[in-house]
């Protein structure tokens, strides 16, 4: 089940409103809700997530309990082992024996269905038990809340992914107000017509695009890669949102997950704004504990490669992820070692420019279906390949002109730097105290208008595809 | 422990309310125009059965089950698309591309093959082999319909592509924009395409764009011809036969909704031109009599049939027009030369039967001419039929 889908949006979220609203036991039955919202897409393999949360419940306990130093780390390294296990056999058996032992594409291994959501749901769970391990959280006694923290539907299949010790607090006591509802809707059909009305209509454009990578010329390959630069942002950003925004309305905070990455001026600081609860959680559960850059230069940058290596093998379990990930480790590298300075020095013109171009060709290697694809769009997109295509005019539609040039004006700051003093606007933290009535009118009028401006594409079976799969 | 003050209880039970309104409205559907909508049969929900066996699939059915009928799923599609024509000048879908001058184009019959019929008109029908290969078959088409006592005659009518390649967008690939001006400059095989003696064989492209440049005379917004272009596809056929006389009919110009466009709900009016002949009329016992003989040759025994008769024709004949949807538009037109006209569009029909249904035919009545009548993609379907015919044993 997806946000932006007939069966989410207009039966299953509404009744999740009703029984929050007037069940007790709200813990309980946000789990069951889970549960079932797992279950529509996943069936009997809900069992997996189901006994990741009663092994992570056990071990928990077992980490909590253990006075002794050297046994605590035992256990917790057990744990660890265990649900990494689990994501190993699930997402990366079958890239492994395929491209180690060259399993063939029939073999059984090769066949082992990745369920939706183990990567996010591994590392909640990695998540819980190094914060008892480290003290930063005491081991949640209930089974229910435990439940709720890992298996939470607004981020269970695509984040923002949550550090235990920031949300334990809520899991036992929360406050939901009419200002938590009305920016926690506001937000969510901004979020949803992120996704719908710009993210989808991009990936109209990039989808068959890199379908037909060898037909492109260099213009339709920018295309290809401008058009998924600002789909992947819009349907990540804008599912983050609606997962932030379901949250408030349950009274959760959940982190902020994306700050307009695409004005960052270096690859450095894209990624303090590009999925910020990824790079946090790699800071604070892989970066630090192994050194972090406390141990001079050498080990900072190999930290570094193993942190971004990981982090693309965590997208996807494929070739194109991995070099993903080096290639982000290599610039982070090189800006260390003195571009950063470097640029800085430089005008901000060429900061953006230097900063986006590394971002578009980092999501040609991300989106492509394997390298070789990657390598041809490239070399077209860089002159190395002439190849005749249709002029980007004549494949965009009147539709996608205005959503790419509205992609781009609202991938910055400008319209929310614009329009906060008028509209409460979902995006601020703290919430305005001090804003007018007609601010909240204003914020309602706009995300009344994005939501049903949405289902009208919605219920029109407008495409949509769902780029979670992998992660 | 969770505490909702009251104000946010109202409110989330107001958010929940408003969004339950396409699932609460499932009961105020119509299924038959929902499945007229979707043109497709409306997914059924899945037996409990297969809950247990299959769970997964199982609320697939189940999600599309509620997608097909969510409310107002009608109103909401037509809504949308009339949003991004008229906002954003956006076709309602890929495989249609809105040209210069108001124009609007079918570029492929669904949206797994957006430019299929511009592929059909502008290049595959032209194909030097394909003429050839309808040329060489001829012959036996004569044979076939002589042998039923008939005459015979191929019509083939440009396309609005072909007519007006100037007039396609950009976003129509180049290619194929190049093969649609090839064809309106002349250059085609079927221009030179030499029928054997007793069969009339006519591709009126340079009459009608002769004409073409009266904004009505193709409408801008339809696939099919209507009016004036089909009276200049009639006459330049008459010419052919050598008639010497011209059917007293009349044009009046209008304005008429865009046949593309009014099968998204988009209304659009342009110039067109209606064809007045008060001596055509439709025969509908006559119309009953054909469709009962051959519509269970058919897929679901649907066959789309016209049946004409006219007061005070040129000839005294009666024709059996076999022919795509263009027919169902041209039929009229040609009555107006003919004592009678039966059509059917052979969509529905299979190569197998196409013989079955022009001897079932001619036992409903005597028929005096046979006229396949394609448009100009359909050269494909002559060659089809022609095969057919050719294999078909005499009939004396």
């Amino acid at each position: 089940m997806v946000f932006s889908s007939v069966d989410f949006l207009f039966l299953f979220l509404p009744l999740f409103l009703l029984v929050q609203s007037f069940v007790p036991n709200r813990n309980l039955t946000f789990v069951l809700f889970s549960l079932f919202f797992y279950f529509v897409g996943e069936g009997w393999f809900t069992a997996v997530v189901a006994a990741s949360v009663v092994l992570n419940y056990l071990f928990g306990i077992g980490i909590d309990t253990r006075q002794e130093p050297g046994a605590k780390k035992r256990m917790l390294g057990i744990s660890i082992a265990v649900n990494l296990s689990l994501l190993l056999f699930f997402k990366y058996a079958g890239f492994i024996a395929h491209s180690l032992f060259g399993a063939p594409a029939d073999s059984w291994i090769m066949k082992v269905h990745l369920p939706l959501g183990i990567s996010f749901f591994t590392f909640h769970a990695i998540s819980y038990l190094i914060d008892i391990y480290r003290h930063d959280a005491k081991a949640e006694r209930s089974f229910v809340n435990l439940s709720l923290y890992m298996l939470m539907f607004p981020q269970l299949i695509a984040g923002p992914i949550l550090r235990f010790h920031t949300i334990a607090g809520q899991l036992r006591r929360r406050v939901v107000t009419s200002r938590h509802v009305y920016y926690g809707l506001v937000l969510f059909c901004l979020g949803l017509g992120q996704k719908v009305l710009i993210a989808d209509p991009m990936a109209g454009v990039a989808d068959p695009l890199f379908a037909r990578a060898d037909t492109l010329s260099p213009a339709t390959a920018w295309l290809a890669a401008i058009c998924y630069t600002l789909q992947i942002y819009f349907d990540f950003g804008g599912y983050s949102n609606m997962a932030i925004g379901l949250g408030w309305m349950a009274g959760f905070h959940f982190p902020r997950n994306f700050d307009f990455p695409y004005i960052s001026r270096s690859i450095t600081e894209f990624w303090r704004r590009w999925h910020m609860s990824l790079s946090r959680w790699f800071r604070d559960y892989l970066y630090i504990p192994l050194g972090g850059n406390r141990l001079g230069p050498i080990k900072t940058y190999r930290n570094l490669m193993i942190v971004f290596l990981l982090c693309g093998l965590w997208h996807g379990a494929a070739w194109t992820f991995v070099l993903w990930g080096a290639y982000h480790g290599l610039l982070l590298i090189v800006e260390r070692l003195g571009w950063e300075d470097l640029l800085r020095r430089m005008p901000r013109v060429l900061q953006h420019g230097y900063t986006l171009l590394a971002v578009v060709v980092g999501w040609v290697l991300f989106r492509a279906s394997s390298l070789d694809q990657a390598g041809l769009i490239l070399s077209k997109m860089f002159l190395l390949q002439q190849t005749s295509d249709a002029a980007v005019a004549e494949i965009l539609t009147g539709e996608e002109t205005v959503v790419l040039v509205a992609g781009i004006l609202l991938s910055a700051p400008l319209a929310q730097r614009a329009l906060r003093r008028w509209i409460a606007l979902p995006l601020l933290k703290p919430w305005p105290r001090d804003l007018p009535a007609y601010a909240y009118s204003l914020g309602m009028a706009i995300g009344l208008a994005a939501l049903v401006a949405s289902s009208l594409k919605i219920l029109s079976g407008a495409y949509s595809p769902f780029i979670y799969f992998r992660f | 422990m969770l505490l909702i003050s009251p104000l946010a209880r109202v409110l989330t039970c107001l958010i929940a309310l408003l969004l339950l309104i396409p699932v609460a409205g499932i009961r105020l559907q119509d299924e038959a125009r929902l499945v007229q909508f979707h043109n497709r049969n409306l997914n059924v929900l899945p037996p409990p059965d297969g809950f247990m066996r299959d769970p997964v699939e199982f609320f697939r059915q189940a999600k599309s089950w509620l997608a097909d009928r969510a409310y107002p799923i009608q109103q909401a599609s037509l809504l949308q698309k009339k949003i991004l024509f008229h906002a954003f000048k956006t076709p309602p879908q890929r495989r249609i591309s809105l040209g210069s001058d108001g124009f609007i184009f079918v570029n492929g019959g669904s949206e797994e093959t957006v430019n299929g019929i511009l592929a059909n008109v502008c290049m595959n029908s032209h194909d030097e082999a394909m003429a050839a290969q309808l040329r060489g078959l001829l012959p036996s088409v004569i044979q076939f319909a002589s042998s039923r006592g008939m005459a015979v005659d191929v019509v083939i009518v440009p396309t609005s592509m072909t007519l007006y390649a100037d007039r396609l967008p950009t976003s129509v690939p180049q290619i194929y924009r190049d093969a649609c001006r090839e064809r309106m400059q002349g250059h085609s095989p079927l221009l030179t395409l030499t029928a054997p003696p007793g069969l009339n064989f006519v591709y009126p492209l340079q009459a009608m764009k002769s004409a073409s440049s009266d904004e009505a005379f193709f409408p801008k917004g339809n696939w099919h011809p209507t009016g004036m272009s089909l009276k200049v596809v009639r006459d330049s056929y008459l010419d052919a036969l050598h008639v010497g006389k011209t059917v007293d009919d009349r044009l009046e110009r209008g304005m008429g909704p865009s046949e593309i466009m009014n099968t998204y709900g988009i209304d659009v009016e342009l110039p067109v031109y209606f064809v007045r002949n008060p001596r055509v009329q439709f025969d509908a016992a006559r119309n009953a009599t054909f469709n009962t003989a051959i519509r269970e040759r058919f897929t679901a025994s649907q066959a789309t049939t016209r049946a004409y008769a006219n007061a005070a024709p040129l000839l005294e004949e009666s024709v059996l027009m076999l022919s795509d949807s263009y027919g169902e538009f041209s039929s009229e037109v040609f009555a107006g030369a003919f004592r009678n006209v039966v059509q059917v569009t052979s969509n529905n029909l299979s190569r197998e039967h196409v013989v079955d249904v022009v001897d079932r035919s001619a036992a409903a009545f005597k028929i005096d001419r046979l006229i396949l009548l394609v448009q100009e993609g359909g050269v494909g379907n002559l060659v089809v039929w022609a095969n057919a015919f050719a294999a078909a044993p005499a009939m004396h």
